[in-house]
């Protein structure tokens, strides 16, 4: 966040009210909503209470900007239908954490790049993602070690912080600090003690993290291709997806035609390495004939691939494929072997 | 926590032997995992790694998942014979397996046994909504179920059977495998009375529309993960309906009516070979509630044809087979 | 989400439908046994039994060819009902291909009503070859029984 970007603050018993702005203003709301033990990231459309002491949002945010089916195009006869798909709403995701943000951030490095994914690009661009720090994290959350934080603001338009009475808004992009000059009146400067408690706040937060060991793992990965070490890890694996689904910066997509007569439309939807289908030829060869090319391909894609094309690590630590895994496969395992 | 640990150490001796005599290539059983509560498949193919072995009421995943595609020639080199493996089964596992073995999935004389003496298993998601979902630091499960487990701060609850206890579990009429090579401890659990399915019977007495209402409610959480076909050690086609394209059934995406078919079509092709071990609902990561749909399948085959899954390797599988005075009280008359 | 907002949508397009309903025909998919139901259906044509027309017939080898996938699928692509048609048990022409059926259409007929799908929807029915009437007699009964309730709006496909 750039020097003349000045942090703001509300009370948290004003929040409510700013939501309702924020809707009246056009925006459709996104926020955290408790749903017994889970919290999912669910439309507001009146005005309840908002607090921000959760882990982590049960899916990730990437359904907003690859939903899991979009249609992307229409046809009848033999016709494109030209205004099938429809211009996106302004959208305000509230809550999301910083490991999602910097996912949402990597994937722009793949959907962005020239030349640009026209459908991502609608959604990022009528999005504004608000991010709320973290400051409790799980026991299976290392976003320190993939070069994440919990107060990491990539991908960001804006840094929330819970203080207790108040909440911090740090604008963390040109969009952000717009958005907030936009309800100006309902925030104020934050005070110096108040950014101090933030700092304070993320530090702690941050110490609670286990590290884990990842320094050189693009290189050692890339060397260990052929590792008999591979096995091991693929064999419980069954296949199932959750891990790709669940992950937030997992983009692999099928797409698909669909018709009903002379009505058709073209599917993108959601696909994962995991599945065999997924590199199945028509000739009826798969490079990829085994569980264990499957397993390992996506952690190279994920550590080390990633690194070659984009520069990162694709991996931002959020622990969902460690918590839904139903053999309990779990990456850090994997990794630090 | 005694029972359990003698069980852990008797199948840890047996497992050594079977190593030491040769007579067995692999060994499929449970390890300690690596979050709290958990347990994990594990891959053994020595006698040094026997002490890994576990065995207690976190053990849930359905082992018999991993044979269908250790004994698929698909894809093996020329000459490639199918392993010895010896596979640690719970009393649903068992019966998983007996019904790969008469689907030629896994040959009989290559797989051994190792019946467990299972009171049941825990799970996780009541545990949670019992500690208001504070994530545990730890835990132990006792052999009948019950938990106890410990919270960051090192505060200690006790929870009893009855309100940890996996659903499958409650009614199982077969705490051991109904037919394996190996007891793992000589002293079984009293076989229970018969499965009572009251559950889908209070469903059936539910109106049409409030049925189709809750399927359509717990339909809809579904992803199109396919953890629940994953998971299901029937689930082995190399192809399945949900992703054929010649002919294209149903499409990928999320709309209700394909994920509803999906769901339909597979657990139909459950009929007469589902042993309600619960592995699906286990798997599935938005907790939909398959049972009530997957024991209506099991009632019906028990009630119309009489037939248990999994039981005898001998018995023929209810659909191909016949007698000529079936129920067709559903056949319309003009 | 995007499933509760597309059966937000599906139950709008019900609400669609039924205000077209006094225009709306059923359409009924009958698969027929080549050896007993379709030349009953055949015998019915050529002895000018009237019957209504809503059916599409689709003529198969025996009853016990059919895959409940065909039901389901006729089902999706917006079939407002399904009728089986076979030889009567014991007169299979393949000996007991309607036996292996009959277990499969018992246990489908009631998980399909389980769910809660119409059991007027989807129908199984005996046949002879020399049973003209019946046959005319069972289809109207099934075309009523699917008028009655109405045009298809479970498990068919929206795009």
């Amino acid at each position: 966040m750039a020097e003349d970007m000045t942090p703001r603050t509300i009370d948290k018993r004003k929040l409510p009210e700013l939501a309702g702005l924020i809707i009246a203003a056009g925006h459709r709301l996104y926020g955290p909503v408790r749903n017994g033990g889970e919290v999912t990231l669910t439309e507001i459309a009146e005005k309840p209470p908002l607090d921000f002491a959760y882990g982590n949002f049960k899916m990730s945010p990437k359904n907003f900007f690859l939903p899991q089916s979009e249609v992307i195009c229409r046809f009848c006869g033999g016709d494109m239908l030209k205004d099938a798909v429809s211009a996106e709403e302004k959208k305000v995701l509230l809550g999301i954490r910083p490991c999602d943000a910097r996912a949402v951030w990597l994937m722009d490095k793949v959907f962005l790049e020239e030349p640009g994914d026209f459908y991502y690009k609608q959604k990022r661009d009528s999005t504004i993602l608000i991010s709320a720090a973290c400051l409790s994290p799980e026991t299976t959350c290392f976003c320190t070690s993939v070069g994440g934080s919990p107060a990491g603001t990539e991908g960001s338009d804006i840094l929330l912080f819970d203080l207790g009475k108040a909440l911090l808004l740090d604008p963390a992009s040109p969009r952000g600090e717009d958005f907030l000059n936009r309800f100006s009146e309902m925030t104020s400067e934050a005070s110096k003690k108040q950014v101090s408690q933030k700092e304070q706040l993320a530090q702690e937060a941050a110490s609670r993290l286990k590290k884990i060991s990842l320094d050189g793992v693009a290189e050692k990965f890339a060397r260990a291709f052929d590792s008999d070490l591979w096995a091991a890890p693929s064999q419980k694996c069954l296949g199932c997806g959750i891990c790709t689904y669940f992950c937030p910066t997992c983009h692999c997509f099928d797409v698909t035609d669909e018709t009903v007569r002379e009505k058709g439309r073209r599917l993108r939807t959601w696909d994962s390495c995991m599945y065999p289908l997924f590199t199945l030829h028509a000739s009826g060869h798969n490079p990829r004939p085994s569980q264990k090319e499957r397993v390992r391909q996506r952690f190279m894609h994920k550590f080390s691939y990633s690194v070659q094309n984009h520069g990162e690590l694709f991996c931002v630590g959020c622990g969902r494929c460690i918590k839904n895994c139903p053999v309990n496969l779990d990456l850090r395992e994997v990794i630090t072997r | 926590m005694s029972a359990n640990v003698r069980t852990s150490e008797e199948l840890k001796s047996a497992a050594r032997k079977l190593f030491e005599e040769g007579k067995i290539d692999l060994l499929i059983g449970y390890e300690r995992g690596t979050l709290p509560l958990r347990t994990t498949p594990c891959f053994i193919t020595s006698a040094e790694e026997v002490d890994r072995l576990v065995w207690d009421g976190f053990c849930s995943n359905n082992l018999a998942a991993y044979l269908p595609h250790l004994f698929s020639k698909e894809g093996k080199p020329k000459g490639w014979q199918p392993p010895k493996v010896a596979i640690v089964a719970k009393g649903c596992d068992g019966r998983s397996i007996i019904g790969l073995v008469k689907e030629k999935q896994a040959p009989r004389e290559n797989v051994i046994i190792l019946g467990v003496p299972c009171r049941g298993i825990v799970d996780l998601k009541k545990v949670l909504r019992a500690l208001d979902h504070k994530e545990p630091v730890s835990g132990e499960a006792a052999e009948d179920a019950s938990v106890i487990v410990r919270l960051d701060g090192g505060k200690e609850i006790r929870l009893g059977r009855d309100e940890v206890l996996f659903d499958s579990c409650k009614d199982c009429p077969h705490p051991e495998a109904p037919v394996c090579d190996l007891h793992v401890r000589p002293e079984i659990p009293e076989k229970k009375a018969e499965r009572d399915f009251t559950d889908v019977a209070d469903f059936e007495a539910k109106s049409p529309r409030e049925r189709w209402d809750y399927f359509v409610r717990e339909i809809s959480k579904c992803i199109r993960c396919y953890a629940c076909r994953q998971a299901c050690p029937n689930c082995y086609c190399a192809t399945c309906f949900a992703e054929q394209t010649q002919p294209k059934w149903i499409g990928v995406g999320t709309d209700l009516s394909e994920v509803m078919i999906y769901h339909l079509g597979r657990i139909f092709h459950q009929a007469g070979r589902c042993v309600d071990c619960g592995a699906c609902v286990r798997a599935c990561p938005m907790s939909i509630d398959l049972r009530v749909f997957t024991r209506k399948m099991v009632k019906d085959v028990k009630e119309l044809f009489g037939y248990e899954a999994g039981i005898s390797v001998e018995e023929p599988p209810p659909l191909c087979t016949f007698k000529t005075d079936d129920d067709q009280s559903f056949i319309t008359e003009p | 989400m995007t499933n509760m907002e597309t059966a937000e949508k599906e139950k709008t397009a019900e609400k669609q439908d039924s205000t077209q309903v006094s225009d709306w025909q059923p359409r009924i998919v009958a698969f027929l046994c080549n050896w007993c139901s379709y030349a009953g259906a055949d015998l019915a044509g050529v002895s000018r039994i009237q019957y209504p027309t809503n059916v599409r017939v689709i003529r198969v080898p025996c009853s016990g060819r059919v895959n409940p996938l065909f039901i389901l699928s006729a089902l999706r692509q917006g079939v407002d009902g399904v009728l089986v048609s076979g030889c009567h048990p014991g007169d299979c022409h393949y000996i007991s291909g309607n036996f292996v059926a009959r277990r499969k259409f018992a246990l489908l007929k009631n998980w399909l009503e389980y769910v809660g799908i119409e059991p007027e929807r989807v129908q199984f029915s005996w046949v002879s070859a020399a049973e003209g009437g019946r046959f005319a007699q069972i289809l109207q009964k099934v075309i009523e029984g699917v008028r009655r309730v109405g045009p298809i709006q479970k498990l068919n496909k929206l795009i």
